[in-house]
């Protein structure tokens, strides 16, 4: 009996399909599919493409991923990787760190030396050297002392500084002996390049 | 993609698919709220279908193929509309108010209520009706279209009927 009451109601279902799918095919008869989707074939095939590739999912992601990967890169060199600068810092503090009085120096204080002012621009070379003496003597010097604490550290000059002692001008500074000192160290470039361009700035003082 | 020169087996093809749109377009009315946005679904299908022709391994297979498409038309339809659905039928039936005889309001009225209580259905009941009740294919036809078994086929239809019959019951549809 349910199954009867269940299949009539449906058959009313059924003939509300029917009506509307008469009435509209009636609609659809009379207008002119064929022609109106040909239409649009037509017109859709003179625009070609709407949707350009590369706006599609997989290329933007891509191109994020892609981007990403570079940053990481460029972060990872600038991060880890040392710059020039860095590596001739490292190398002169090693080289400084392995000569004769070097302890001496860095108990000892460097006081009221004079010597001849140079202009106020730092070569890189002198930046590197202030830079490391500053990193072992924990203050800020001043250009004009650089040449000085260097001289001290490769000529073995006494530590304490006397008061009455005239100050020590460059012009004094015995270019000769420093020569012939690095004569031995001939053999390693970088050290010889070095006390090159310190002596040169020496020679040129003068 | 339409762009492209179909071949002359491409043409005939579509030709022969152009022979089920009566078909195709009862299997949108199912779908749809109104004959004329059946209409459009039944073009956007024999559009989609033109692009793809080229990819058409089985001729045999066409009708099937044809109907698939208008399927995955019909729920890209019905899951862009969910909102604006409701809001339209309201007009829809203001209309039919001031501008039609009673007894052809209580028709309207009894086919908006089967209209939503086939919306409410799930999917994979709804498709199963609407293939079987609207577009008048065989439970092998719409296992076919589905990719599923015909056991499956028919109690999906069982269960969607009896859903459908308890809803219309509930909104008082034998009044």
């Amino acid at each position: 009996m349910k199954n009867n009451g269940s299949q009539e109601n449906f058959s009313k279902i059924k003939y509300l399909i029917l009506k509307e799918e008469e009435e509209a095919l009636r609609i659809f008869r009379k207008s002119n599919f064929r022609s109106q989707l040909a239409e649009r074939i037509k017109s859709e095939s003179k625009k070609g493409s709407s949707f350009p590739f590369w706006l599609k999912k997989p290329i933007p992601a891509l191109g994020i991923c892609l981007l990403l990967f570079f940053l990481g890169v460029i972060a990872f060199i600038s991060i880890f990787i040392p710059s020039p600068y860095e590596k001739n810092l490292k190398s002169i503090e090693k080289f400084l760190r392995q000569t004769p009085g070097y302890q001496r120096f860095v108990k000892n204080k460097v006081e009221d030396v004079i010597i001849l002012t140079m202009d106020n621009e730092y070569s890189e070379l002198e930046w590197a050297i202030k830079r490391v003496l500053f990193s072992i003597y924990k203050e800020t010097l001043s250009k004009k002392d650089l040449p000085t604490i260097i001289a001290q550290i490769f000529l073995n000059l006494p530590a304490e500084q006397n008061e009455e002692k005239a100050p020590i001008i460059m012009e004094d500074y015995n270019i000769l002996n420093l020569d012939r000192k690095i004569e031995a160290l001939k053999k390693r470039k970088k050290v010889y390049h070095f006390l090159l361009t310190f002596s040169k700035i020496k020679r040129e003082e003068v | 993609m339409t762009g492209r020169k179909r071949t002359e087996n491409e043409k005939k093809l579509f030709e022969k698919l152009m022979t089920y749109q009566e078909n195709v377009f009862r299997i949108c009315l199912g779908f749809s709220k109104n004959p004329w946005d059946a209409e459009d679904l039944t073009q956007e299908a024999y559009l989609k279908a033109y692009r793809k022709i080229s990819s058409i391994k089985n001729s045999r297979l066409l009708r099937e193929w044809l109907f698939r498409i208008a399927k995955n038309s019909c729920l890209d339809y019905s899951r862009k509309n969910r909102l604006s659905r409701l809001f339209q039928l309201k007009f829809g039936n203001e209309a039919v108010e001031k501008n039609t005889p009673e007894s052809l309001v209580a028709h309207m009225e009894q086919l908006q209520i089967l209209k939503k209580s086939i919306r409410q259905l799930p999917n994979k009941h709804r498709l199963v009706f609407i293939l079987r009740e609207y577009g008048h294919l065989s439970y092998q036809e719409i296992a076919a279209v589905l990719r599923i078994r015909e056991g499956t086929v028919m109690s999906r239809l069982n269960r969607a009927r009896q859903a459908i019959i308890n809803y219309m019951k509930g909104k008082n549809y034998e009044k």
